[in-house]
């Protein structure tokens, strides 16, 4: 599907303007984001918070490993 | 379409915050899907209009979380909105590089190839976090009628996308 047959199904407004990335909501999701990682994770990790490709792609695995 | 960035480096550390940002996005996409594409030895396609849809969406479906008590509730919020808005969204898609394949599950995967890798990054998410909490992984390895029927319904119906855990059979260690 290229590009422009997606923006045609999608309902709504010009293409530019649904691609434009809302700074302002950008910032307080990312605060969110950091606000969860630190408050529900951040005390309480056994191992460290980062990751890893490798990490995730054993999850992934594993995950459907009976395939 | 277009080839994906570059995945995540093996031994790169990210927080969830960086996935408020496009390019930490799509590397966390590029990461999981590609986690699909070699464990079963899949092409994959991405679109990145409609990549960059989904983060908006993701971004915009954030906003609507609660802020003023942020726990558990609010992370599995997050994991169910990602799934929400990587599903809405035909973001991926993978073609077999095997003429035949017998494997039941890249049937479900060329099928629904959207909606797995979106509960693929929902459950991948929950997993990293709450595996780093417990120590243990929330997951079980799933057969390709689970994985069929969680894509299935999260395609008829994309609210499912809220019970990604139910659907993927994933633990938890809060009650």
């Amino acid at each position: 599907m290229s590009a422009s047959e997606k923006n045609a199904d999608e309902p709504g407004g010009q293409p530019e303007a649904r691609l434009r990335i809302d700074v302002r909501k950008a910032t307080d999701a990312r605060a969110l984001l950091a606000a969860v990682d630190a408050g529900v994770f951040g005390a309480h990790a056994r191992r460290p918070p980062g990751t890893h490709a490798g990490l995730i792609a054993r999850l992934v695995a594993s995950l459907f490993a009976d395939g | 379409m277009v080839e994906p960035v570059a995945p995540l480096a093996d031994r790169e550390t990210w927080s969830l915050s960086s996935l408020a940002d496009e390019t930490g996005f799509g590397h966390y996409l590029d990461t999981v899907a590609a986690a699909i594409a070699d464990r079963f030895t899949l092409k994959i396609h991405q679109n990145l209009i409609a990549r960059r849809m989904a983060f908006i969406a993701w971004i915009d479906s954030l906003a609507a979380i609660d802020r003023a008590t942020v726990d558990f509730r609010s992370f599995i919020a997050i994991c169910g909105a990602l799934v929400g808005s990587l599903a809405r969204h035909r973001v991926v898609s993978y073609s077999a590089m095997i003429r035949d394949p017998g494997d039941a599950m890249i049937g479900v995967i060329l099928k629904f190839p959207n909606e797995v890798t979106a509960l693929a990054a929902g459950a991948a998410l929950y997993e990293l976090r709450v595996g780093a909490l417990t120590g243990a992984s929330a997951g079980e390895p799933l057969s390709p009628l689970v994985v069929e029927n969680a894509a299935g319904n999260l395609a008829r119906h994309p609210e499912a996308a809220t019970r990604f855990r139910e659907l993927l059979r994933l633990g938890t260690p809060w009650t």
